[in-house]
This record gives structure tokens, sequence and C-alpha cells, in this order.
């Protein structure tokens, strides 16, 4: 067991800045989620960590040793990678042995323990097939079962679930998550899915264009993000932005949206609201309100998403936007006009530079 | 005409093709064979296809007044090495050129692609002098070398075409799981590319087996003949022993015909797999 410690970590390829002066730090057992948009930099961190990549300057600390000049074998760390990379000409159960036998386990050790391993994973019945006659989810099963078999210090998972059906993915996000829980093993785990990030991990690291933007607890992320790029990233359906500015009345400060609406800010303890050029609501932070009450939007129904247990509803003035996640069901008519106001303490609110504006 | 009468008709002329395709590759193997077995109807007219009187008679002749033993000796000797010389160069020229791509590597995948446009008449003449002065002149060493060196550009391409298919992710996975890079190499990759693997020792064992041209300039003394150069010997000022070279021709060919029997079912989804990229 051991925590994980990058430190001032970046990496080029020629050209590419792929990762700039990452410091994070990953706590003994802690299940760290990797999340960001796609080429940020989020694979590059993990191989670098695996030793399959080495840093262009900086520094990783594996259980507080450092690993800089250590090969991948070395690292007592196990990789899942995208495609599974399971090896084509063993069977599943040479594919779990591997590692045990590189590491000197004999025969009749290697055996018991892929048995045993094959058991927590349901895979007793696959043991002498070949990875061509497995499916998606099971191919998934026998790479993690390769990479626990052997008690690393690290789990690495680069996108694990991102080949597997929406029904799997929900699936074996809740085994994986279990099983990590269980084995209590430290874990960086990328992905590009945000709802991945949030449900699984007890730390997330938002990255964007090769830095961190953001470090934290799941919930933490989600209800104080640092900036308008978490914001809009964290979060499904995602954060609803307005664009605007502050005006000073003798009636205290309106925001004025550029789609034109006036609506006067109430009173949210900020100090430095000047500074603010857009607020973000997220959409289930967002209610139906009557005609004429003084903090809420009246817009244009555009569009109308009933998801079962609740309607989701999009609706325009100009070139604000707003959409909107109703409790219940509602027979809105796209093109009617309709009225919302957010609840007053989800509020966040962004300055020109997107940083938020904190009290 | 109805569709099923089609479809039979163009069944039987297709068959029709292919059987007029297999006779025309067969027949001089056949005529090869016929005539080695009865020297006197070679020049016959009309021509007789079937041999009138059979008689070993050239084979016991070449086997015993002429020196077919040390060729064949020779001509494994070298059809081996070349082999050897050639898989243990591809697989890992291939592999470099495969997996570190730089501007280089690149760069020396095409000349090395080009390498392959010139033709031996070419390179024998510097070659005939590089061998003088090193030593490997009139080697059978030496002739492995320079018959490795014209299989080599189309088996390093061949390996690294194979390589190109193997996702590099199965090889990292292997170090983190407790190789070296090396060990990944000769642990996953390789066995991976086995049929690569296989064209390559192929191709550049019947190279080495039936080259003629090299083995005639680069090799002086009769002692080390191959069997190519010692089937030019039936050919003498005055006459051709037609027989006993059809019969020596045979006993040529023959260990190709058994080697590419053993290895045709590696070969044919190797040729093709490696067909589908690269
Ligand atoms: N071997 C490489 N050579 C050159 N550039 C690279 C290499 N590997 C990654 N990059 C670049 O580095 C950046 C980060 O890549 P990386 O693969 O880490 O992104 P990612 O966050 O994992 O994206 P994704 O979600 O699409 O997998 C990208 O701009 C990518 O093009
Ligand atoms: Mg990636």
């Amino acid at each position: 067991m051991a925590g994980v410690q990058f430190v001032e970590i970046s990496k080029s390829f020629g050209q590419v800045q792929a990762v700039s002066e990452v410091n994070v730090e990953i706590e003994d057992g802690e299940f760290a989620v990797l999340v960001g948009p796609s080429g940020c930099g989020k694979s590059t961190l993990l191989r670098m960590l695996a030793g399959l990549e080495r840093a262009t300057s900086g520094s990783i600390k594996v259980g507080g040793k450092v690993v800089d000049d250590l090969p991948p074998k070395d690292r007592d760390v196990a990789m899942v990678f995208q495609n599974y990379a399971l090896y084509p000409q063993k069977t599943v159960a040479a594919n779990m042995g591997f590692p045990l036998r590189m590491r000197g386990a004999g025969r009749l050790e290697t055996d018991r323990r892929v048995l045993e391993t094959a058991r927590i994973l349901g895979l007793e019945d696959l043991l002498k097939r070949y990875p061509k006659q497995l499916s998606g989810g099971q191919r998934q099963r026998v790479a993690m079962g390769r990479a626990i078999i052997r008690n690393p210090s690290v789990f690495l998972f680069d996108e694990p679930l991102s080949n597997l059906d929406a029904k799997l993915r929900v699936r074996m996000r809740a085994e994986i998550k279990e099983l990590q829980q269980r084995l209590g093993t430290t874990t960086v785990y990328v992905t590009h899915d945000q709802i991945e990030a949030i449900t699984m991990s007890d730390k997330i690291v938002v990255m964007r264009n090769g830095r961190v933007e953001q470090v934290g607890s799941p919930l933490d992320v989600f209800d104080s993000p640092v900036n308008r790029f978490v914001a809009g990233f964290i979060g499904s359906p995602a954060m609803n932005f307005l664009e605007g500015r502050i005006r000073s009345t003798d009636d205290g400060p309106e925001f004025i949206t550029a789609g034109g609406l006036t609506w006067k800010l109430p009173d949210v303890g900020l100090r430095d609201l000047s500074r603010c050029a857009s607020i973000g609501m997220r959409p289930e932070h967002i209610e139906l309100a009557a005609e004429g009450e003084s903090d809420a939007f009246s817009l244009r129904i555009s569009v109308v998403e009933p998801t079962g247990a609740d309607t989701m509803i999009i609706a325009r003035n100009g070139s604000d936007e707003l959409s909107a996640l109703i409790k219940g069901r509602h027979a809105f008519v796209p093109g009617n006009s309709i009225h919302l106001k957010p609840l007053l303490g989800m509020l966040h609110f962004f300055a020109r530079d997107e940083k938020a504006i904190r009290t | 005409m109805n569709p099923r009468t089609t479809s039979i008709l163009a069944s039987a002329g297709l068959f029709v093709l292919t059987l007029a395709c297999a006779g025309i590759v067969f027949f001089p193997y056949y005529w090869m064979i016929v005539s080695s077995l009865e020297a006197a109807s070679l020049f016959e007219w009309p021509p007789r296809l079937v041999p009138s009187s059979v008689t070993l008679e050239a084979y016991v002749r070449i086997f015993t007044e002429r020196d077919v033993f040390t060729w064949f000796k020779n001509t494994a000797f070298v059809a081996s090495s070349t082999s050897v010389f050639c898989t243990l160069v591809a697989i890992n020229g291939g592999y470099a050129l495969s997996r570190f791509r730089t501007h280089a590597t690149t760069g020396f995948s095409i000349f090395i692609l080009f390498s392959q446009l010139l033709p031996a008449t070419l390179i024998v003449v510097p070659l005939y002098v590089i061998f003088r002065q090193t030593g490997l002149y009139n080697s059978l060493i030496g002739l492995a070398i320079a018959d490795a060196a014209f299989v080599l550009p189309l088996a390093t391409w061949l390996m690294k075409g194979f390589f190109d298919r193997i996702p590099v992710e199965v090889e990292e996975q292997a170090m983190v799981d407790g190789c070296t890079r090396i060990g990944a190499f000769y642990r996953i990759v390789l066995p991976l590319a086995l049929p690569g693997l296989v064209v390559v020792v192929a191709m550049s064992f019947i190279t080495g087996w039936d080259e003629f041209f090299l083995a005639r300039t680069l090799i002086s003394s009769q002692g080390n003949w191959v069997f190519s150069v010692g089937l030019t010997s039936f050919e003498t000022q005055y006459a051709i022993a037609w027989d006993e070279m059809m019969a020596a021709a045979v006993v040529f060919a023959l260990p190709a015909v058994l080697f590419f029997l053993f290895v045709q079912r590696y070969l044919v989804s190797g040729l093709t797999s490696g067909a589908v990229k690269g």
C-alpha cells in the first residue's frame, strides 16, 4: 500500500506540452480519478506514473519513494488499459497468471491464486478460453483480474469502461468501486466521463490542457468549482451560464444579461460582485416561479424533454439560454413563455477571467 | 438461362480455368521428372507425354559420379545460414522501425525499400571487391551473408508490417506485468508476429537455397559449389547430360517442396494477414 505524489510534473512531446507542472497528492488507499476533456493529458500523466513515459521534468513518488528512474516492472503498479491489452495467445488463466510468473511464483502457487482471483470476479468457467472467445465485459474482468492478482501498491486504470455498453458500464463502475474498497488499494483512474468521476472517486483531479484545474472530493468540486471550466465540466446535465454585467442602482446591484434581461441580484453575501461577468446555475437548481416574482426570469420555452420522472426544459431569451430540470411531469408547450427562478444559495458567480468569485 | 444454371456454368468455367493454370504451372515440373527418368525421348517429335521405359540410371550416376552430396550439404548450410542471419536482423530491424518512430527511422524505412529496387548485377561487383578484401570470397558464410543482404530489405519491411499490427499496449502491459522491454518483445510480441516470422524464415531460406548469380560470382572452388552452380556443370563444351541434369534438378527441388509443404499453412495466413495493413 502506498500513496502517490506528483511533484511539478511536466511532459512535452516535441512542441506539444501534454502535461504542465502538475502537483497532486493521492493518499494511501484513495480512489483518485483524473478527469478532463480529450487530449488534456490524463493518459500521459497515468503513463508517467506507470513508467511507460518519462517526465520532461518533475518527480513522481510512490509510497514516499522516488520512482523516476525505475522501469515499469519495478514500480509495483498494475494497469488496465482501455482496450484491455489481453495477451491474445494466452488463455484467461495464463493471462491472469502472467504477472505472478514474471515475479517468480511457482506453477502451483500461480494456479492457486488464479483460481482464487477468478472466483472473486466470477471467471472460474472461462479460465481455459482465449481472449477472442470472450465478450467485452468478460475481457474487462480478466484485465481486472490480471491487475489485482499480485496485490500491487497502486492500480492504474485508463478509461477501462469506455468500450462497454451503457448498462454494463454502470454495473462495472459499481463493481470496480466495491473491489477497490474491499482491497483498499490506492487507485488512479482516468476517465473523460464526469459521471464516472463523481460516482467512483474519493478525490477528483480535473484537468484541462495539461494543467490541473481543481483537486478535491467529488462533492466539493461539484459544489464549489474554482472556475467556469470545472463548473461546466462537472455535473450532468451541465451547468447553465448567463453572460452579462453588473449595474449598480439605488436598490442595489442588478445583473443585465447579454440577452437583455435585467435581474435584481439577491443578497448572497458576496463582497466582490462588481467583477461578475457570468452567473452559473445548475439545471436541477432552477424551479418554476409565478409571474411577476422579483427574482424570476421570464423566457420562452424552446424544447421540452420528459425524462420519465422529471421534465427537462430548455428556454431562451435572445442569446440567454437556460436548461432546467423541473421535478415531476408537466405539460409545457414549446413557444409559450415560462418563469424560472434559481435557488439562491446554489448560484455560482464568475469573473471575466473565468475564476469563481468567492466570499 | 436461369440464375442457377448460370452459377453452375460459372463454377465449371472457373474450375476449368484453374485446372488450365495449374497445368501450365506444373507441366515443366512434370517434364523435368519425366526427362530424368528417360533421356532418349526428350527431343522426340511428336513429344511423348508418358515415358515408354523408366530407369533410375541417371539418379544412380549423379550420386556416384558427381559431387551431389557436397552440393547438397553446401546448399543446406548456405540456405540455413541465410535464413538465420536474415531472420535475426529482420525481426530486430523491423521492430525498431515499427516502434521507434523518428524522422531518421522513417527515412531509413524508405531508403531500404529503395535499395530493393537495385538489381543484383549492380551490386555484385562492389560486393566481389569487398569480399576479396575481407576474406569472405569463396566462403559459404560469405555467400550466406550476401544472400541475406538481398532478402533483408523486403524481410525487414514485412516484419515491420507485422509489428505495426500488434497493439503497443500489449507490450506495455507486459512491461507493467514484470517484463523488461526485451522480455516483453520475446515473450509477448514475437509470438504474436509468428506468421510474419515464418514468412521471413521461408523466404530467406528459399532464396539461400536457389540463388545462382551470387553463388556463381562469389564462390570459386568446386568444393564450395552450391547446387544451383553444380547444376550448370552438366553442360560441358561438347554435350549436355540432360537426364542427369534433370535428375539433379529433381533432387534439388525436393527439399524446397517439402519445406513449403511444411510451412504453407503458416505462410498463407501470414501473407494474407500481412496484406491487411502495411
Ligand atoms: N506519443 C505522443 N507523441 C506526441 N504527442 C502525444 C503523444 N501522446 C500524447 N500526445 C499529446 O499529448 C496530449 C495529451 O494526450 P493524452 O493522451 O494524455 O490525452 P488524454 O487526456 O488521455 O485524452 P483522451 O481522453 O482522448 O484519451 C495530446 O495533445 C496528445 O496529442
Ligand atoms: Mg487517454
